[in-house]
């Protein structure tokens, strides 16, 4: 079943075409890449599938519902988390409480239970509590709860950010390049993390530069370039594909295998 | 009909000089992105500076006496303007947002009780023009009306002409445009950021012995209102465009001047001026001239 | 039990406090310090209006410079009611309903709005409402104001069999009001509508992206803190049994956000003792400089904001969060 659809989306800044007739699916329960060189709009494309920008031109769909004029939050609610570029964490609030955070989407205490402390109040705070912890617990930083976010190493920032959109309870996850910066070793650690994530039923979309991490964790590709959808298909089929070589590397490169370009 | 054009006349006049104060506070948000609230307090140092250097050169015979008010009023507060930036702006650059505008709070605090403590209540303005009517077509304009409009148009003609033709100009567009480029390619950006503060102050402080003449008095809390509208009509035109200060200053004098031909009472007139503020941030918040910035996510 | 236990356990300074707070007038009223009490009292007003403030600059990162006019709203919905007949204890809840149903009215359209137009706009609506105070003579008397001692519909505030008329009456009623909302501001602290404020202070657009509601959030915020500020001018307005607009300007906004800004954003403590401060600072100035001096107390002020945003912008007793954040801003300057 196509979780995510988008029929001929399009979005100009001014006279910049970022995007252009962009056509494409992400099956549920796949773990899907988005890979193309820097400035093809793939950030771009997460920012409209989560409501920040307007679409220009076409429309988007999730779950067979049409999101492309929805509110972020409203987009969030309807189970679609993202990680950014560069890690966007409540810096000075504990890692704990960066992911309870997350559970404000799915949690109900207004100021009147807040203010009266009505058994409702203490059921949610104990549920979001509990259900923080264990996703810290699943990507790994338990121990780190009280630890205050600004302060953690790189690898566990982007960790936790992580955790935080779980704590959404997503049925699509946009991760946005999420080992940029990593070492080898970190980002084999993520992908495994990611795999786990997908075991759970999570839907994956990623933006990455590290093709040995998306030929191993993808069941389906897509190239954007400049814009434009210029391929989509298995690991294999990708990695073979001139036209993608071509867009990393320019007209006569001597790869023939986008492997070969290891990590951007 | 001659009337109309009367009040239009009157609206000019009041307009350009809230063109002069909104040209400050469009040239600094223009490069800091900063509301400079102090700004109103520059235009009413300006008036007290002239104030002080025309009772001194009292016995000065011709037009002496003005011009070195004006030289003083200007000139005093630029060095007045850099200095607060030095000292209250410049160290809160990479701080929260919120910090700046509370730093530019408590300086307009200062500097209008300092003035408050020296003297609480309004201060006669010396009567430097004699109160004669100059026919101009089918109307009259008092020879106050036409200083002040000779001489707000000829600074910001000078203005216009300084920030497109002259290099400095152009480092200070650069740096509106984008500061860490502008740094990067070699600007001075610190320097470019103090005589920002200066020119605009200079303009302010200009402003503020032009609205002294037309009024006739001056006051430690004169700048607030008018620093407002100034405000409003940077905002109008669209913040940090420099003819959109212009642009706006012009209209919204109008605007009042008409309003007041039907709104008698004069606290209505500043309900009205807030309005329109209220109205351009929530309809169309780039304004006239201003463009569209988009959220960089 | 367990949970209140282990409260009063690790909580007895403020217990403390509380205790002086009670005993603090009787002592005084044996001297002739007794006009401190009025002075003591009326700090608790600012104090209120400090909290409900605090949620709006502290909680959320919001400049608003317009906060004395829901003050305003709330006095002088106090003094209609009353002149109309309606007890004190009926007025009260209605003028921090009135108070909120303003702010819903007047933020709806505001909140969007970036922090330095948003602050802008406050200020705007500030100063058009005390216009309209000014000038809408038939309703408020304009600048004459309203008594509440010339109407004889107006009844006695009265809590069981006491009336309470003195300036010791109301402290204790401000007082336990003061401590009425540092419990409600420290329960909106800890729980999921506070952590989303701090979550859209500290980063809008991750907060956005959670499924957050900002302009909800926001907007809830807005009107929380509107009704601290109605319940302290409704209060006022029974006190004083006197409001004008004079009361009511833009320097008495700008004094509210001084109060919440040197004491520490987001801070209850430190909005407390901001608004300590504010309010008795003129009082030392007046006993050890002379009462010509009371008229600097602005310019104290004003000095006192610029050395704060500069040197010590998580203010004197700072919420650990801004704290942490305000000095990651500082070491990043330091290292260039």
């Amino acid at each position: 079943m196509k979780l995510l659809e988008t029929k001929n989306l399009g979005m100009s800044f001014g006279g910049l075409e970022a995007l252009c007739n962009l056509n494409m699916a992400v099956e549920a329960g796949e773990i899907e890449s988005l890979i193309g060189p820097n400035g093809a709009g793939k950030t771009t494309f997460f920012n409209l599938l989560t409501g920040i920008y307007k679409p220009s031109m076409g429309k988007i769909i999730f779950s067979g519902e049409r999101i492309d004029l929805d509110t972020p939050y409203r987009i969030t609610q309807r189970g679609v988390a993202r990680t950014f570029q560069n890690i966007r964490l409540f810096n000075n609030m504990t890692v704990l409480e960066n992911v309870m955070v997350g559970r404000h989407c799915r949690t109900k205490s207004e100021l009147f239970s807040a203010i009266f402390r009505t058994p409702q109040f203490y059921r949610e705070e104990s549920e979001i509590i509990h259900s923080a912890r264990e996703r810290l617990k699943f990507v790994g930083l338990l121990g780190a709860g009280n630890e205050i976010a600004g302060n953690l190493a790189y690898g566990d920032q982007r960790k936790l950010e992580i955790a935080r959109a779980l704590a959404t309870e997503p049925r699509l996850l946009l991760l946005d390049e999420p080992t940029a910066g990593m070492t080898q070793g970190e980002s084999l650690e993520l992908g495994k993390l990611i795999q786990r994530i997908s075991k759970e039923g999570v839907t994956i979309l990623l933006i990455e530069h590290r093709m040995s991490l998306v030929m191993k964790l993808s069941q389906r590709v897509h190239v954007l370039d400049h814009g434009v959808k210029i391929a989509e298909g298995t690991p294999g089929e990708i990695q073979s594909n001139p036209k993608v070589v071509e867009a990393y590397l320019g007209v006569g490169g001597e790869t023939q295998d986008i492997r070969e370009l290891g990590h951007a | 009909m001659a009337n109309l054009i009367e009040q239009l006349l009157n609206g000019l006049t009041l307009g350009s000089i809230y063109a002069l104060v909104a040209l400050g506070y469009t040239m600094v948000y223009g490069i800091l992105l900063m509301i400079n609230f102090a700004h109103s307090e520059i235009f009413m140092a300006g008036a007290f500076l002239g104030w002080a250097a025309l009772i001194i050169t009292r016995s000065l015979p011709g037009p002496w006496g003005i011009l070195i008010a004006f030289v003083v009023g200007m000139l005093g507060c630029g060095i007045l303007a850099v200095g607060i930036e030095k000292a209250a702006y410049a160290p809160l650059r990479r701080a929260p947002r919120l910090a700046p505008l509370i730093s530019a709070i408590g300086v307009s605090i200062i500097l209008q009780n300092a003035v408050f403590l020296w003297r609480n209540d309004f201060l006669a303005f010396p009567l430097v023009f004699p109160q004669v009517q100059i026919p101009v077509g089918s109307v009259q304009l008092s020879l106050i009306q036409l200083v002040i409009l000779g001489t707000s148009v000829s600074l910001m003609i000078l203005l216009w002409l300084f920030v497109n033709k002259t290099r400095l100009g152009q480092a200070m567009r650069a740096c509106s445009q984008d500061r860490e480029a502008a740094e990067l390619v070699g600007i001075p950006v610190d320097r470019i950021i103090s005589m920002t503060f200066f020119i605009g102050a200079v303009l302010g402080g200009a402003a503020g012995i032009l609205f002294s003449l037309y009024y006739g008095s001056i006051k430690y809390n004169m700048g607030f209102v008018p620093g407002m509208k100034a405000f409003t009509a940077a905002v109008l035109g669209g913040i940090g465009n420099v003819p959109g200060a212009m642009l706006g200053g012009v209209l919204l004098g109008s605007a009042e001047a008409m309003g007041t031909a039907f709104l008698p009472e004069s606290d209505w007139k500043d309900v009205f001026a807030f309005g329109i503020l209220i109205l351009i941030l929530i309809f169309r918040p780039r304004g006239i001239l201003g463009e569209k910035t988009a959220d960089k996510v | 039990m367990r949970r209140s236990l282990f409260f009063l356990q690790k909580q007895w300074p403020i217990f403390l406090v509380i205790l002086a707070a009670i005993l603090i007038p009787l002592f005084l009223q044996k001297t002739s310090y007794s006009y401190l009490i009025r002075i003591l009292g009326l700090t608790g007003l600012y104090m209120i209006m400090a909290l409900g403030l605090n949620i709006v600059v502290g909680f959320i990162g919001l400049l608003d410079l317009g906060f004395m006019a829901f003050y305003a709203i709330g006095a002088y919905s106090m003094a209609l009611l009353s002149r109309a007949g309606v007890g004190f204890w009926w007025s009260l809840p209605a003028c921090v309903l009135i108070t909120m149903i303003f702010r819903l009215v007047i933020g709806a359209p505001v909140l969007r709005l970036r922090g330095d137009y948003l602050a802008i706009v406050t200020l705007g609506f500030g100063e058009i409402t005390r216009i309209i105070l000014n000038n809408w003579d038939s309703l408020t008397n304009g600048p004459k104001g309203l008594s509440l001692l010339t109407s004889d519909a107006v009844k006695p505030v009265r809590l069981a069999h006491w009336t309470l008329s003195t300036n010791t009456d109301f402290y204790y009623l401000i007082l336990f009001f003061v401590i009425l909302c540092v419990l409600v501001s420290s329960r909106l602290e800890n729980s999921r509508v506070g952590r989303a404020w701090v979550a859209i202070r500290e980063n809008e657009v991750a907060a956005r992206l959670l499924g957050i509601n900002l302009t909800r959030l926001k907007m809830v915020g807005f009107v929380a803190s509107a009704a601290f500020a109605g319940m302290a001018g409704g209060i006022f307005a029974r006190w004083e049994n006197f409001v004008t607009p004079e009361s009511f300007t833009f320097w008495e906004s700008v004094m509210l956000v001084t109060m919440v800004v040197i004491g520490g954003m987001g801070s209850i403590p430190g909005v407390l003792l901001g608004a300590a401060i504010v309010a008795l600072v003129p009082e030392a100035l007046r006993n050890i400089l002379g009462s010509e001096f009371v008229s600097w107390r602005t310019l104290i002020f004003g000095v006192a904001l610029v050395l704060v945003a500069v040197f010590r912008p998580q203010g004197i007793w700072p919420n650990k969060r801004l704290s942490r954040e305000l000095h990651l801003e500082e070491d990043a300057r330091g290292s260039t």
